[in-house]
């Protein structure tokens, strides 16, 4: 196992998931492995949610991708993924699309912070 | 004892694994409502649950009163896991039966504590239901004796029923497990001495 001081390591996003795990440097690169995997599925199943006007759904993965976010600090990226929840649970999905591609600007930004950290994890 | 980690969300469902997968523990996942029911449903020993509240299928909250429902054996520990922030997700969760919580985001120290108060509950619940189906064994093998018993103040029979006087030791072996020896004390011993000496000069 290696282990390192997080804020020597990482920077950013990935400085708050090394120091979540403890500075176990295998658990963080195999975590922001399944981040990297999952946030694009998660983001497209939100568009599809939305396209087919299916508020459940797009509340759900809105929920689960604010969780995904929070292990990062990533504060904005939680912000506008609970709103989009907040939006969702009332059912009235026409604010919806604007709040989606915000939260698609933001989450680009944090998966490439991600993938940089990871690199230089 | 067994753990659960129910989180349709892959990121802290790893980050939960990576806390727990050296408790010594079998830890297993589910990934939506339904298997981690059915995890919940076909344990086998006390059963840590960390769980996630809103997840496809059946949602944490439902799972907690399902359990509540199902009896509390084998013994289950629901940590629920709530969105930092919104206590009202946190009193939901805990009036539908979890014992504890964690918000998002948890890191591992913290969870790891959490599921150390978890297992140690689990580990009493079930010593004291040990203890308590030991006693219950005992008991049931366990032939009682109490009340007001008229006994003669001279030969310490006992009456059994108007008529009916029985030797003490008779009473009591037939009432309880207890067995009878016969010795003959200090006191009585000179006494029962003359009487033998007696009959053998007859």
């Amino acid at each position: 196992m290696v282990r390192a001081e997080p804020t020597h390591m990482a920077t950013g996003p990935c400085a708050a998931l090394l120091e979540r795990v403890g500075g176990d440097q295998q658990i963080f690169i195999e975590l922001c492995d399944v981040f990297l995997d999952d946030a694009p599925k998660r983001l497209d199943i939100m568009r599809e949610a939305l396209a087919a006007a299916d508020a459940p759904v797009l509340q759900r993965e809105a929920h689960a991708f604010k969780g995904a976010a929070a292990a990062f600090d990533a504060e904005h990226v939680v912000m506008i993924a609970r709103q989009l929840e907040q939006l969702a649970a009332t059912g009235d999905l026409r604010d919806a699309p604007r709040v989606l591609a915000v939260l698609d600007c933001h989450s680009r930004l944090l998966i490439a912070a991600v993938r940089a950290g990871k690199a230089h994890g | 004892m067994q753990i659960l980690i129910a989180d349709d969300e892959p990121l802290s469902l790893g980050l939960a694994r990576a806390a727990l997968s050296d408790t010594g523990c079998e830890v297993t996942t589910a990934a939506e409502g339904d298997a981690a029911w059915a995890a919940i449903e076909s344990r086998t020993g006390p059963m840590l649950v960390i769980l996630d509240r809103m997840m496809p299928g059946v949602d944490g909250l439902e799972l907690c009163r399902r359990a509540q429902r199902c009896g509390a054996f084998p013994p289950l520990y629901i940590v629920m896991v709530t969105s930092a922030g919104e206590p009202a997700d946190l009193a939901a969760g805990l009036e539908a039966g979890a014992d504890d919580y964690i918000p998002k985001p948890f890191n591992r120290a913290e969870l790891r504590a959490r599921a150390n108060v978890g297992l140690r509950m689990l580990a009493l619940q079930e010593s004291l239901a040990r203890r308590v189906a030991d006693l219950e064994e005992a008991l049931a093998n366990v032939k009682q004796l109490r009340g007001l018993l008229p006994m003669c103040s001279y030969c310490k029979k006992i009456r059994v029923d108007d008529t009916y006087w029985q030797q003490l030791e008779t009473y009591i072996g037939a009432r309880s497990d207890a067995q009878f020896s016969h010795g003959i004390c200090p006191e009585c011993f000179p006494q029962v001495l003359d009487e033998v000496n007696r009959e053998d000069r007859r």
